[in-house]
């Protein structure tokens, strides 16, 4: 399931603002499926926006939400801000985490 | 103009005054830059709420035009407003509208079409160019994507961050120029609101009590007010959408001002940092300059890879 179809006109995904409509139809579809491809063909998006879409997932849920995304035709950049984004918001975690045990 | 402290202390010192009435002596007033327009618009803005009537005297035609423009005029009362006919025409630069924002909600719309009417301005850059067959980049594309970029993250940040502290109805003001004699874009982002100093006062980061080490903390990325927020709906943010924006202005060979309180940082590619005490400014301002042949070579992949303790995380399904 594509996430961003119907936002594919935009070319660039810029606020967190922006990203929390698109974040409640993820959530969505992660309630009635396993995976959901996240299909960034055309598209480009501050890592602001990234971390509002999928930083919050990963810090409400925990890393293993990652399992269940599969990013597809991401730029470099685009890879290089989810690498960023997951990997600050994983270890944000596992501190909270470790230090509440 | 250029003198953001004088600009400022002028401003500090009409809305203090009481005057029912002021008079300024512009004719020396030949240009204004982005920051500059911030601070004169937030000025006329508050001398309308005080009905303190401004009188810009003896202001030169091209400058009243620009003026007018930017609707400078709408929001206070003018004494002596210049008359001046004729079709209005741009001037040296290229300017985009004024905008004043007051909600988080219209950055998505405005910073994209901010960033698109900037590029449009740039004579070299046709807006019908084809995707690189390689990249599958225009070269809109890469001038538009830093300019995409800075616009949504400082735009955003301003909105989001001024309001904090029971600042609610903090507002950010948007200027931006083409330059093109010189190929530069500037542009400025200035806010009303808590400033960069009772924003970060809690923060560990910070490392002494003044609003030059607020906003050297702030540059540092994974600072942020509101990073280690509560889990749920409000996810706080990373702290790095300045330190970004920053390497974003110092790779395009530009430069990247910050000034709130009574500080002022600026960093210059290829130079070291310089600060100093300014009038106080209630807020904090923005105020950038990108080199236009520079910014296709913006690798934001690259900015992103050298942040501290960035490593490619295990398990992400790249496809």
């Amino acid at each position: 399931m594509s996430l961003f179809e119907h936002a594919a006109r935009e070319r660039f995904l810029g606020t967190r603002f922006r990203a929390l409509s698109l974040r409640d139809e993820l959530e969505r579809l992660l309630a009635i499926h396993d995976e959901v491809v996240l299909d960034f063909k055309g598209v480009e998006t501050t890592q602001s926006f990234i971390d509002e879409l999928i930083g919050v997932l990963v810090l409400e849920r925990g890393p293993k939400i990652v399992e269940r995304l599969v990013f597809k035709s991401c730029s470099d950049s685009m890879q290089s801000i989810i690498n960023f984004v997951l990997g600050d918001r994983i270890e944000q975690y596992s501190s909270r985490h470790s230090a509440q045990h | 103009m250029y003198n953001l402290g004088a600009l400022i202390e002028l401003k500090n010192a009409i809305v203090a005054s009481e005057e029912s009435g002021v008079v300024i002596d512009a004719s020396k007033l030949h240009y204004i830059d982005p920051a500059g327009l911030c601070v004169l618009t937030v000025l006329a803005n508050q001398l309308g709420q005080l009905d303190i009537e401004l009188e810009l005297r003896g202001l030169i035609h091209p400058m009243a035009q620009y003026l007018e423009r930017m609707d400078l005029f709408r929001n206070c009362r003018i004494g002596g407003a210049p008359s001046f006919t004729g079709t209005r025409r741009e001037s040296e630069g290229r300017f985009v509208e004024l905008q004043c924002l007051d909600a988080v909600r219209d950055v998505a719309d405005a910073a994209p079409k901010l960033a698109r009417t900037l590029v449009g301005k740039i004579e070299d850059v046709r807006l019908d160019t084809q995707p690189d067959e390689m990249t599958g980049k225009s070269e809109v594309d890469l001038v538009e994507g830093p300019l995409n970029y800075v616009l949504g993250e400082l735009m955003e940040n301003a909105l989001t961050h001024a309001k904090g502290r029971g600042y609610n109805g903090a507002r950010a003001w948007i200027a931006a120029q083409y330059y093109p004699t010189s190929k530069k874009v500037r542009l400025a982002v200035v806010d009303d609101g808590c400033g960069f100093l009772e924003s970060l006062r809690e923060n560990k980061a910070l490392k002494e009590h003044s609003h030059i080490a607020a906003m050297e903390a702030a540059l540092e990325p994974r600072v942020s007010r509101n990073r280690d927020v509560g889990m749920g709906r409000d996810s706080g943010n990373q702290g790095v959408g300045l330190t970004v924006t920053r390497q974003i202005a110092m790779t395009s060979g530009g430069f990247m001002t910050l000034f709130s309180g009574d500080g002022w940082i600026a960093d210059s590619a290829g130079s070291g940092r310089e600060r100093k005490t300014i009038p106080r400014w209630q807020g904090a301002g923005v105020y950038m300059e990108l080199k236009r042949e520079s910014l296709r070579d913006v690798d934001l992949g690259a900015i992103v890879r050298n942040l501290p303790g960035y490593a490619p995380v295990k398990g992400i399904r790249f496809e």
